[in-house]
């Protein structure tokens, strides 16, 4: 399947350039307005709607890429998200700024896929999934530019809004789930996982976090794990094992930190302060 | 009377009794594997692994009483040893590869299997000070992102397979063992 995969980032490689070209003149998101100089734009520049394209290709033909994310469980009374991002290696080859948009827009088109299928009336995913689009641009955009001389890699690019986007989307199902007295399934690996609570001592603090193997593998790779990390809210998470986190402050001095915290057992409470887990 | 009815009628007593000590004991036996899956000793997936497990103590003792029940004392003397002789290596192969390829979740009792050949992008990773037990809690307890396919599934299939005829073997021996009390 990871042949696959990379079968079609090949494909999305190998697109035309005059295919490019016109895509490129569609409409964006700034048009009329100002645009900061940019560096030159590359040959093989790829548009949202190729971005689109080759997402669609993917889920469509990927039953990995295409897994569903949202759906009923237990006769409509359990709601299952899964908003988990995929590791970039298995989308493409690690280093290609292009991938972390195309994964983002993997996630995005499933997501809308399913959210269409089981709440096609409701509106509450409509601007979430707005944000994640807009986000995504934005990372397109930058995956395009250029360090210097030499091309950006997906090591440059920060995920940091694509994720707080999907943490939104995340928020509003969580939001939309206890209106509706259902209970939440969130995605994780086949073991059980332990009911955690997460708590915030600070209102304008993000918290993302990953496995902490999945960080190790990372640095020892030399690649960004950005697009492995996830958005943690307040409230109760089913999670175990080790993790590794980034937690920041929209202000004030030391408005970072970074370190590991392990759950072992079933009511561990984690709480960020400023000082980061406890 | 033939014998395969007469078979049947003997596994239909021995259903139906619950005052003589072997048709307890098979009944008891019949109920190990739930009773081990409650209290946590079962290999994972526990449920799964039960249902199987007690679905094939109930083949197997059809088994014995339809198509043993009118063989020779000898013949079933020797089954019977063959049996307990299963029984008894089966177990000790259960023993060891539970405690060696299954490892508890943080601290619940649930379990996972875990594999014999580390993936090769962990082995990098690993160290005196960093296992591939670590390495499985710093992946939330997933085997499947530390081991390789092969190696899960060789053992996930083993754990099963070895589980499972340590009771079917065990209910052919006292299948075997009524049976020839019914002859006294």
């Amino acid at each position: 399947m990871g042949k696959r995969a990379a079968a079609i980032l090949i494909i999305f490689l190998m697109l035309p350039n005059s295919h490019m070209r016109g895509a490129l003149q569609r409409p964006s998101a700034g048009q009329g307005q100002p645009k900061p100089a940019s560096p030159p734009k590359s040959a093989r520049a790829i548009t949202p709607v190729i971005l689109a394209s080759v997402a669609g290709e993917a889920i469509r033909s990927d039953p990995v890429l295409g897994k569903q994310r949202v759906k009923m469980l237990e006769g409509n009374r359990s709601l299952y998200v899964d908003i988990t991002p995929f590791p970039l290696e298995y989308i493409g080859a690690a280093g290609d700024a292009t991938i972390v948009p195309l994964e983002g827009e993997v996630r995005l088109q499933a997501l809308r896929r399913d959210l269409q299928q089981y709440f096609p009336n409701e509106t509450f995913w409509k601007a979430p999934l707005d944000d994640i689009e807009t986000a995504i641009s934005g990372l397109l955009e930058r995956s395009q530019n250029k360090r210097g001389t030499r091309p950006i890699s997906s090591a440059d690019l920060s995920t940091e809004n694509l994720e707080k986007a999907f943490g939104k989307l995340q928020e509003s199902l969580v939001t939309y789930a206890a209106q509706q007295h259902l209970s939440l399934e969130q995605s994780r690996s086949p073991s059980p996982g332990f009911l955690v609570t997460v708590k915030f001592e600070s209102p304008d603090v993000n918290v993302r976090v990953m496995p902490y193997l999945a960080y190790l593998m990372c640095k020892q790779l030399g690649i960004s794990f950005e697009g492995q990390l996830r958005q943690l809210s307040e409230g109760s998470h089913k999670m175990s094992g080790k993790y590794h986190y980034i937690a920041r402050w929209s202000a004030g001095p030391n408005g970072h930190d970074e370190g590991d915290f392990e759950i072992l057992d079933d009511g561990d409470v984690v709480v960020f302060g400023r000082k980061g887990s406890q | 009377m033939s014998p395969v009815s007469a078979g049947m009628r003997a596994f239909l007593q021995v259903a139906g009794d619950f005052k003589r000590i072997s048709s307890l004991a098979v009944k008891g036996v019949m109920t190990a594997p739930t009773v081990y899956a409650a209290m946590k000793l079962a290999p994972p997936p526990s449920n799964t692994i039960t249902i199987v497990t007690t679905a094939l103590q109930l083949l197997s003792l059809v088994w014995v009483f339809q198509f043993w029940f009118s063989l020779k004392e000898r013949s079933l003397r020797i089954k019977m040893r063959v049996a307990a002789a299963a029984f008894l290596v089966l177990s000790v192969a259960s023993f060891v590869l539970i405690q060696q390829f299954t490892v508890p979740v943080g601290h619940s009792p649930e379990k996972v299997v875990i594999g014999y050949e580390v993936k090769p992008a962990v082995q990098v990773l690993l160290n005196p000070t960093f296992g591939p037990l670590d390495a499985l809690r710093s992946w939330e307890y997933d085997p499947d992102r530390v081991w390789t396919a092969r190696s899960l599934a060789t053992m996930r299939i083993t754990i099963a397979l070895v589980w499972v005829s340590t009771f079917v073997a065990l209910t052919a021996y006292l299948g075997i063992f009524v049976i020839l009390q019914r002859r006294r």
